[in-house]
């Protein structure tokens, strides 16, 4: 079983986009437009949009063999990211302008924080041998996932502390990021197959 | 995306898809669920294998469907089996473009 174009298509599109969001808080901070809540307003957007994109694709990259509670896990994971994602919107638009973008994002990182932990409990239920292809992905989402968590809580910590709170945040999203390289798949529960 | 809509159009490959969503299953469980011939369920699967809104899998001597469709596909589905919509213009209602296509 190998994974189609089109999935593959998807996830790069997603990693594309944090790139393209990446590239526009640079933008921003050297046109000297960062700061601004509409700059904020706009990365929360971006991050919301990319929520949706991958909260629907997400049971899209499961694996067969894996146990229908985690498969459910994922399905409610992807919802719970959808649902965050397009929250972050009308929370954006809602809330009085100086409180909007972290507003916004407290919002999303709630949905997402969810949707990460049911993701990676998920992940250590499938099956230990799967294909490279699809390891890889699922392993370039779960990277995706924990760079958004960690730059939605930003928000809130900016508020909260201040210009103090970037390097924290900074070592804590290497750190975890280092977890995750180092993480090991455990065997999990994998579904019987059918008899017949 | 045209092959999503087509797949989706027709009623009994959506009654596949819902059968998938309790379990994974092979081709002869899920045609015990049909009075079609097998060929015939088949040919439904290929399709729902083209628009990727199932894997298959080989186990030993039996090949195995797993779902996999998106959240926006599956309301999709929903939203169809509610209404009754067919939603691709070619699609033919309960499976008989399939028969004529074998």
């Amino acid at each position: 079983m190998t994974l189609s174009l089109s999935i593959t298509r998807r996830v790069l599109f997603s990693i594309v986009a944090l790139l393209l969001a990446f590239t526009a808080v640079i933008v921003s901070k050297e046109s000297g437009w960062t700061g601004t809540t509409a700059s904020k307003s706009a990365v929360t957007a971006v991050l919301g949009l990319m929520m949706v994109v991958m909260g629907n694709l997400l049971p899209k990259l499961s694996v067969p063999g894996i146990s229908s509670r985690a498969r459910r896990s994922e399905r409610f994971a992807g919802l719970s990211l959808m649902i965050g994602g397009l929250a972050i919107i009308p929370t954006t638009l809602l809330f009085p302008a100086p409180w909007a973008p972290s507003a916004a994002a407290v919002v999303g990182l709630a949905a997402h924080l969810a949707a990460t932990v049911l993701w990676f409990q998920a992940q250590s239920k499938h099956p230990p041998v799967v294909d490279d292809r699809r390891t890889s992905l699922r392993t370039a989402f779960g990277h995706l996932l924990l760079a958004i968590t960690w730059v939605l809580a930003m928000f809130p910590a900016d508020l909260l502390w201040g210009n103090s709170s970037k390097w924290p945040m900074l070592i804590g999203y290497m750190l975890s990021s280092f977890a995750l390289i180092t993480w090991r798949q455990k065997p999990g529960v994998v579904e019987a197959p059918p008899q017949t | 995306m045209s092959h999503v809509f087509k797949a989706l159009s027709d009623p009994t490959r959506r009654r596949i898809l819902t059968l998938l969503r309790e379990r994974p299953l092979n081709a002869g469980e899920i045609a015990e669920h049909f009075s079609v011939s097998k060929p015939t369920i088949s040919a439904h699967l290929r399709a729902l294998r083209d628009a990727e809104l199932v894997v298959d899998e080989r186990r030993g001597k039996f090949i195995i469907y797993h779902l996999q469709m998106s959240i926006l596909e599956e309301a999709l589905m929903g939203f169809a089996a509610a209404f009754g919509m067919t939603l691709h213009p070619n699609a033919v209602q309960d499976g008989s473009s399939i028969k004529e296509n074998l």
